[in-house]
């Protein structure tokens, strides 16, 4: 199954997750995304550059956080590490309402899913 | 209250204080006890027809309820672990013409079953009842009346009550916190934590909240930056001039920003 597939599926499973996208956080670019519209690559990279700002920014070190969650009135932003490769992470946007350890549990075995289909 | 205040109300609620769940059945979140009280007694006061109003805390408790024209009828079911013998006595009796005694001991009863929780389910199911146009039992205004609860208040931002109302239900999750309230701060817990958090707080920078979002709405965050799954993680959360970090396990980082989406940010 490839990244792209498996983004749209953690997005049918969860229908309040509005944007899943597979970030390479060296770079600063979204590789791979799931949404129900295009996006601008101005949101793109500004999503990226949160995920950046929230997780840091590139080799594997243990004082990295593997999961940043940053929530406002406005909804969550979810950021989960890859574990094979530090640089790489997968950023998703969804609304208040949803479980949030339901959610990034959820979240957390896709990565690792993707991770072993790589 | 007027219609229009009453139906302004509802909206506040349904703004993002109520989830409905996949079953049908309904989550109602605070953290202040006074408002899920209220949030039970306005179910209550919103059932018209002969239901059944079946409650369950966060905490695993049960409560169910025969109601119909906005009073409760009967009692039907009273299991928390709190519950006393007193408590079950009210089960099945019949509340046609309540007095002091039994308000008080409904008080005590719905005290009792909310103590501690967070949040509240409802599942509404039709019951038959005797009579069910017959106007009998405690209305939802009269025992709002007696415990001095205002079933439709508007909807108020207390910011400080808030915020003091998720710090008190965080603190006891973590290990250590630091906790700003405009100019002042205040710790707490073992000194060796303490530097722990903030060695790892040196290294992130404390959210700004004067950011104006919106049309002067209420800035509110809360972020979780987890290490690993053995390591410690940091909690941070902000509401206006008031922001705490907490030093906690993994697992308790997505429960305390869970206790804000909760009573914060799905309020605002």
């Amino acid at each position: 199954m490839t990244v792209s597939d498996q983004l749209s599926e953690l997005r049918a499973d969860f229908p309040s997750c509005e944007i899943a996208a597979f970030a390479d956080l060296s770079s600063g670019m979204i590789l791979s995304v799931s949404a129900d519209k295009k996006l601008p690559q101005e949101l793109l990279d500004a999503f990226c550059a949160e995920a950046v700002s929230a997780l840091g920014e590139t080799e594997a070190s243990d004082s990295l956080p593997a999961v940043a969650v940053r929530a406002t009135p406005q909804g969550f932003l979810v950021f989960l590490r890859a574990t094979s490769y530090a640089a790489e992470a997968l950023c998703l946007r969804c609304g208040l309402g949803i479980d949030l350890r339901t959610f990034t549990d959820a979240a957390r075995a896709r990565l690792s899913r993707m991770e072993q289909d790589a | 209250m007027s219609d229009e205040s009453r139906l302004s109300a509802k909206l506040s609620r349904l703004r993002g204080s109520v989830r409905v769940l996949p079953d049908g059945s309904r989550e109602l979140f605070a953290v202040p006890p006074d408002e899920l009280m209220v949030a039970l007694l306005q179910e209550i006061d919103e059932t018209v027809l002969a239901r059944r109003l079946s409650f369950s805390t966060d905490l695993g408790g049960k409560l169910a309820l025969d109601v119909s024209n906005r009073r409760l009828r009967v009692v039907r079911a009273v299991e928390f672990r709190a519950a006393t013998a007193d408590h079950r006595e009210i089960v099945d009796m019949p509340l046609e013409q309540p007095g002091q005694t039994e308000l008080d001991l409904l008080r005590d009863v719905f005290d009792a079953f909310l103590g501690g929780a967070t949040s509240l389910r409802v599942r509404s199911d039709r019951v038959a009842v005797e009579n069910p146009a017959e106007i009998v039992g405690c209305a939802a205004a009269r025992m709002a009346a007696a415990w001095d609860l205002d079933l439709y208040a508007a909807t108020e931002f207390d910011e400080e009550a808030m915020f003091e109302a998720f710090s008190s239900a965080a603190k006891p999750l973590s290990i250590a916190w630091i906790e700003a309230r405009s100019s002042e701060t205040a710790t707490g817990g073992e000194a060796g934590d303490l530097d722990l958090l903030e060695e790892i707080g040196d290294q992130v920078e404390w959210e700004q909240t004067d950011e104006v979002i919106g049309q002067g709405a209420i800035e509110a965050y809360v972020r979780v930056l987890a290490f690993d799954e053995k390591g410690t993680g940091i909690v941070e959360a902000g509401l206006s001039d008031f922001a705490i970090r907490l030093l906690c396990a993994p697992d308790r980082g997505l429960e305390i920003a869970g206790l804000f989406q909760r009573g914060v940010l799905a309020r605002l």
